[in-house]
């Protein structure tokens, strides 16, 4: 029964005309956006790749060098995009992309594209993530809202009553002919996505990938489900096709558009974070309160000159066997990474809290945790973002403490600026190379927005299991 | 007739309990976003208004020194003469070149949050090389801001659409327009009348608001007009929709899902498409490479032998080349300034393809723009509050002609072998904002016309469908 109940859903909607339209032209903007995010996401991830190629020869080929000549040139390293990154792209055009590492200095990361961009950004991207969070369940919409009407008017629920059909399994058959027309847009989605995937096996290799995009499609998969409930159970509430429609669409604005828009406003108002001249300023103060490694008039320096000579037993700093000028830089990088870890740590805490406020919301907005899990998954949020921050930065500190050492014991003495490393050496030293967080990890993250979309599942399957679905209610 | 049927429309319009909740709704959306976009306003002031003073405190702090060091010449003591060089002299008076959009910027915040809005006026530094990037959450950018431009963009024409699906349709649907026909009312009489009406409370209830974020953040009112009207033509524009989707004698679930669909195409899709368009045509160039190149660029330039600087210098600037005395002209001092300007020349011709970009992706949307209203209706407000990505490159160009008088300036005494005194001090550019270019006629223009093609389309319709409606 249940079977021929879909069925017939599913004739109806291939039926009315409108419908047909909707699903083709949504159907052709799904593979319109993906193939042009696909597109998208090569182009990004060859420049990305490129670029840090680039900057990886320029540094293997600066010439014989003084190592700290070398730290303040310096490199840049690229965040690279998951290979899901075309289907939701995230905030990568709003966080910026690459980073400059060197010495004395921790600089954040810059250059987002969206701030080359008038606010037309705003309104959004054509992307596969946008059509399949905002038009496809606008699409359900349309096919649920008047899913009764035509039965009721026509006489055919009270026929189909008398055949002894329960309206429990009307309700279920109705919700599932719904739920399976979005499947449908899914499953093409899916199997595109995982084509495409395959096409760069070097980016698509382990089970990572494959998990990430099977988690992908079975959380669209539970959302759709959530608002074909939703959207079956009240088109079967209210008797009135347009004061169906109209209380779908006034959710679907609520939850798509505005909520989350609120949300983030007042996560924002919640934990206002520093300007980043205020941010830098304090970060500067506080580095200056310790060790300056152009500076040995400062009073730590000299504690820490009178400790190096001491532990060598010399009583001046030409007698030393090492170079002292590059451990005296180093202490100082030590006193800044301190610094950085306080500030930084302050700071992504506060971005932490903030996305927490906004995780939060998902308990009453489902589509909030529809988002930030496309997010996660897809490898393009915040917590990815801070994860690839803190690896530049532990990689820029190696890099740097290798530069100080060889500045140190490498063969020179204090004050020898001139002394060169051959360029060869600077080639031997490990580039940068970013792994992402595994899905576990990016799951774990979000274990808020997993609980509150399994408890909107529930309170819907709940609510369908209520005893006011009778069938004189439903007639 | 007409006025009767106003009266009681008026009457029924103002009974209905949805268009109450509707109002109330909308106050309350719109009070929140005015009072959430005066508060991020508030916190972004402040920290322009701490950069001010800044440059404030160090003025009150060396202008002094400059007035000792001017008084006493040769005799100042030696601590003070370091003030004299035009390097430190530069160094410490911190000038900022600060982009500052008015209090009308919390109404309408564009693309204000997504820039840095500081750059230090400084011998070394390049516009296309900021030195600070400004602290956000990326995910609070990419859910978008909550202000009163949001409200009007988005939600006064959803409120539009309630209020009119069922204009016609609902009466048909009672069967009450058959008797309204027998008392001499046609159906198009009712319609216009009806949308008239709706079009009037709902351009009054936006002047309202609006006139209440303007009276709350302190705005210019010399800008409220372009809001006003921009309003009245947007409203024009949604009500053309709604009427014109009337006539054409549908029900109302039918009329609504119409609707719904126009609010996506305009609201979703084209600005998507357009945004994806503009993508394609001009990419947003990749400025870390250029950072890098620049990095080179500097190094190899400093690298270089001064007889060879000096003489890239006298071809490029034979007048101020002629000005350095010859004993000082291949010292490591004045090879300093010359690599500076022939630095800085070498970069800003290399990043001016980046600022190109800008001025190239704001060409194309604004020849979009009639395909495109809602950023049109966007960009009448963002451009008269300053937050658009147009007066951000205003204030970037701003920005190179005050760091390209301060470098004339300090080139000038430097390269004479001279030191700063009080008036060269007094001399040093401080930064001044361009004026405010806001887009509005060419804007209020397109909206205008498309809402009078609209309504030409409307009435052909309505004559056409008469009969039927």
């Amino acid at each position: 029964m249940l079977t021929q109940i879909i069925q017939n859903e599913w004739r109806i909607a291939w039926r009315e005309r409108q419908l047909s339209v909707l699903w083709l032209i949504i159907g052709g903007l799904l593979l319109f956006a993906t193939f042009s995010g696909w597109e998208n996401f090569q182009r990004i991830h060859h420049e990305r790749e490129e670029a840090a190629q680039l900057m990886r020869q320029k540094w293997e080929n600066q010439g014989d060098q003084n190592p700290h000549s070398s730290a303040h040139y310096g490199t840049y390293v690229y965040k690279p995009v998951s290979i899901l990154h075309f289907l939701d792209p995230g905030i990568d055009k709003f966080a910026g992309v690459s980073l400059r590492l060197e010495g004395h200095v921790q600089h954040g990361l810059a250059f987002a594209a969206a701030s080359e961009q008038s606010s037309l950004s705003r309104f959004g991207d054509l992307h596969t993530g946008l059509i399949l969070q905002v038009l496809v369940p606008l699409l359900l919409i349309f096919v649920a809202f008047n899913s009764f009407q035509r039965e009721r008017s026509s006489g055919a629920l009270r026929l189909m009553f008398a055949q002894g059909i329960a309206p429990r399994s009307l309700l279920w058959g109705k919700i599932i002919a719904v739920w399976s027309m979005a499947l449908a847009l899914l499953l093409l989605v899916l199997l595109l996505s995982g084509v495409l995937a395959l096409s760069q096996p070097q980016l698509s290799q382990g089970t990572d990938v494959w998990l990430r995009l099977l988690g992908m499609t079975s959380l669209y998969a539970l959302y759709y489900f959530l608002i074909s409930a939703m959207a079956v159970q009240l088109a079967a509430a209210i008797r009135q096709p347009a004061l169906s429609l109209l209380s779908l669409l006034s959710i679907w604005v609520l939850s798509t558009v505005i909520l989350p828009k609120v949300v983030a406003a007042s996560a924002e108002q919640q934990k206002p974070l520093l300007g980043v001249m205020q941010f830098n300023e304090q970060m500067h103060e506080e580095r200056d309160k310790g060790l300056n490694g152009h500076d040995p008039e400062d009073e730590r320096s000299k504690r820490f000159e009178r400790k190096i000579l001491a532990k060598y037993g010399v009583d001046s700093l030409s007698k030393l066997p090492i170079n002292y000028d590059g451990l005296l830089m180093q202490e100082d990088e030590y006193y800044g990474n301190a610094v950085w870890d306080k500030h930084f740590g302050l700071l992504n805490r506060d971005l932490r809290q903030q996305a927490q406020y906004v995780a939060w919301s998902s308990f009453i907005n489902p589509f909030q945790a529809l988002r930030n899990l496309s997010l996660s998954l897809a490898n393009s949020d915040l917590y990815q973002h801070l994860h690839f921050q803190k690896a530049a930065e532990m990689y820029r500190r190696t890099l740097i403490r290798t530069l100080n050492e060889k500045m140190a014991y490498g063969g020179s003495k204090t004050g020898d600026w001139d002394w060169k490393v051959p360029e060869a050496w600077f080639s031997e030293l490990r580039d940068f190379d970013y792994q992402a967080p595994a899905i576990a990890r990016s799951l774990q993250q979000r274990s808020l927005e997993l609980v509150a979309i399994a408890a909107w599942a529930l309170l819907l399957i709940l609510l369908l299991w209520m005893p006011w679905w009778k069938a004189e209610r439903l007639l | 007739m007409i006025t009767t049927i106003l009266q009681y429309e008026l009457k029924q319009l103002l009974r209905k309990r949805v268009l109450w909740a509707l109002l109330l709704f909308v106050l309350l959306g719109g009070g929140y976003a005015i009072g959430y976009g005066w508060l991020n306003y508030q916190h972004y002031h402040a920290q322009i208004k701490e950069v001010q003073q800044k440059q404030a405190e160090t003025y009150a702090e060396l202008a002094p020194k400059y007035d000792t060091l001017t008084q006493l010449g040769d005799q100042a003591p030696e601590r003070l003469k370091d003030y004299g060089n035009p390097i430190m002299a530069d160094w410490w008076y911190r000038r900022y070149a600060t982009w500052s959009p008015g209090s009308l910027s919390a109404l309408a915040m564009g693309q204000r949050d997504q820039q840095t809005p500081y750059q230090r006026i400084q011998l070394y530094r390049n516009v296309n090389l900021p030195e600070l990037e400004e602290i956000n959450n990326p995910e609070q950018l990419l859910a978008g801001n909550f202000d009163l431009s949001f409200v009007l963009v988005y939600l006064l024409p959803l409120l539009v659409i309630v209020l009119g699906f069922n204009a016609l349709s609902q009466d048909r649907e009672e069967g009450i327009l058959s008797l309204l026909k027998v008392q001499g009312v046609t159906p198009n009489q009712l319609l216009f009348t009806r949308i008239a009406l709706q079009f009037g409370l709902l351009w009054g209830l936006s002047i309202l608001i609006c006139s209440i974020g303007f009276a709350v953040v302190g705005a210019n009112w010399a800008h409220w007009p372009a809001w006003v009207l921009g309003c009245g033509a947007w409203l024009l524009l949604w009500v053309g929709l709604v009427a014109w989707v009337n006539t054409w004698g549908r029900s109302s679930a039918f009329n609504a899902t119409v609707l719904a669909g126009f609010w996506i195409v305009l609201l979703i899709l084209l600005p998507a498409l357009i945004n994806f368009w503009v993508d394609r045509t001009y990419p947003v160039l990749p400025r870390s490479e250029f950072m890098a190149t620049a990095r080179d660029i500097d190094s190899q330039e400093w690298d270089r032998p001064t007889a060879v600087i000096l003489a890239d210098f006298q071809k490029a600037h034979p007048d101020l080349y002629s000005k350095i005395p010859q004993p000082i002209r291949d010292t490591q001092e004045i090879k300093v300034f010359m690599y500076n300007e022939l630095s800085i020349a070498k970069v800003e011709q290399l990043g001016a393809p980046l600022m190109r970009t800008g001025t190239q992706r704001l060409g194309l949307e604004n020849r979009l723009k009639y395909l495109n209203p809602a950023y049109a209706f966007n960009t009448i407000l963002t451009t008269s509050a300053g937050t658009e990505l147009s007066n951000f490159i205003d204030w970037q160009n701003a920005t190179r002609e005050t760091l390209k008088q301060n470098r004339e300036l300090i080139n000038q005494v430097a390269l004479a072998g001279k030191s700063f005194k009080k008036a060269e001090f007094e001399q040093l550019p401080t930064f001044e904002a361009p004026p405010l270019k806001a887009q509005v006629g060419g804007n209020l223009l397109c909206l205008g016309l498309l809402a009078g093609l609209l309504w030409l389309l409307v009435w052909w319709s309505a004559q056409r469908n008469s009969a039927e409606v």
